[in-house]
């Protein structure tokens, strides 16, 4: 089992900023334990049972908007930081002949101080950060669904590295800190919601033309 | 890395079928399906990482209203079964990958 611990080192380097002397300094901090137990017995009905337990402390020391008085007697004041986060566990599916072989994501992300306030009146943005992206399940308008099919077919056969450029074409932000599989991952996201917008789907198909060459 | 969407609990199966048969071409195969606390479902690809593993024209996923174990589908593998919303109600479906 494979457990993405981001959240943890990132709180992890907000601790260490706090030790570092840093005042006023926001520090969220989160433990993770995962429990997976699987037993299989064909004899059974089901076969397979699969138990699955997490336990999950979070906990943000935040800073007050401002404080009366001095020293030991100084009261805080004001709203605390603004702040907004989102989780999710996710699994890939059980191989039965490997029922301990199995990867598991754990994502967690959030915003606070400036960045929640400045998203705080975009409903949109802060369901995205608080979902972590999930969109809709949609059929594809059936004019594209060719147009679909071939980008996806030709993304398959990209390298890594022609991915890379072509998400750099397509002015994905952030990308010189993003990982190759992070790269494929938002390049499957800009075909999934360009299946029914004709603009978005040409632009990804341009891309993916001027990656691949004459 | 697995894609997970959401899909409204009042579509009826074929509609949600056919939905996610074409968002497999994207996402790649449907690996589960699951009910949320808010009667929607939740839908998960496995994501695409290389030629094979987006399912072939007319080769995307078929889900079944099922009764008990879920029955062998030939030419077809079980990918999970459970209990979903259908029309707004729960129902014991069934999703098969066909062989590619």
């Amino acid at each position: 089992m494979t457990v993405a611990r981001t959240a943890v080192r990132l709180a992890a380097a907000l601790i260490l900023l706090a030790a570092c002397g840093c005042s006023r300094t926001l520090v969220f901090a989160e433990r993770e334990g995962v429990n997976l137990s699987i037993r299989a017995d064909a004899a059974r009905t089901p076969p397979l049972e699969v138990n699955f337990g997490f336990n999950r402390v979070v906990g943000t020391t935040v800073p007050p908007a401002a404080e009366e008085g001095q020293g030991p007697n100084a009261q805080p004041r004001g709203q605390a930081v603004n702040m907004f986060s989102g989780f999710r566990v996710m699994s890939a599916g059980i191989n039965t002949a490997m029922p301990l072989n199995v990867d598991m994501q754990i994502s967690t992300q959030f915003a606070s101080g400036a960045a929640a306030i400045a998203i705080a009146d975009n409903p949109a943005a802060v369901a995205a950060l608080v979902s972590l992206s999930d969109g809709p399940v949609t059929t594809t308008r059936s004019d594209l669904r060719p147009l679909v099919r071939a980008a996806s077919d030709t993304l398959a056969t990209f390298t890594p590295t022609q991915r890379r450029r072509a998400a750099s074409i397509l002015g994905v932000p952030g990308l010189v800190t993003l990982s190759d599989t992070r790269v494929n991952d938002t390049l499957s996201d800009m075909v999934d919601r360009a299946r029914n917008d004709p603009a978005a789907l040409n632009r990804f198909i341009a891309a993916l033309a001027q990656v691949r060459g004459p | 890395m697995p894609h997970s969407r959401t899909s409204p609990g009042a579509r009826p199966l074929a509609d949600l079928q056919e939905a996610i048969q074409d968002q497999e071409v994207a996402l790649g195969y449907l690996i589960n399906l699951a009910p949320t606390d808010a009667g929607n479902n939740r839908v998960t690809y496995a994501g695409r990482e290389g030629p094979n593993t987006i399912p072939p024209e007319g080769k995307g996923t078929v889900l079944r209203v099922i009764s008990g174990h879920p029955p062998a589908e030939p030419g077809a593998r079980l990918v999970c079964s459970g209990l979903i919303f259908v029309e707004g109600a729960l129902q014991d479906v069934a999703a098969y990958r066909p062989d590619r």
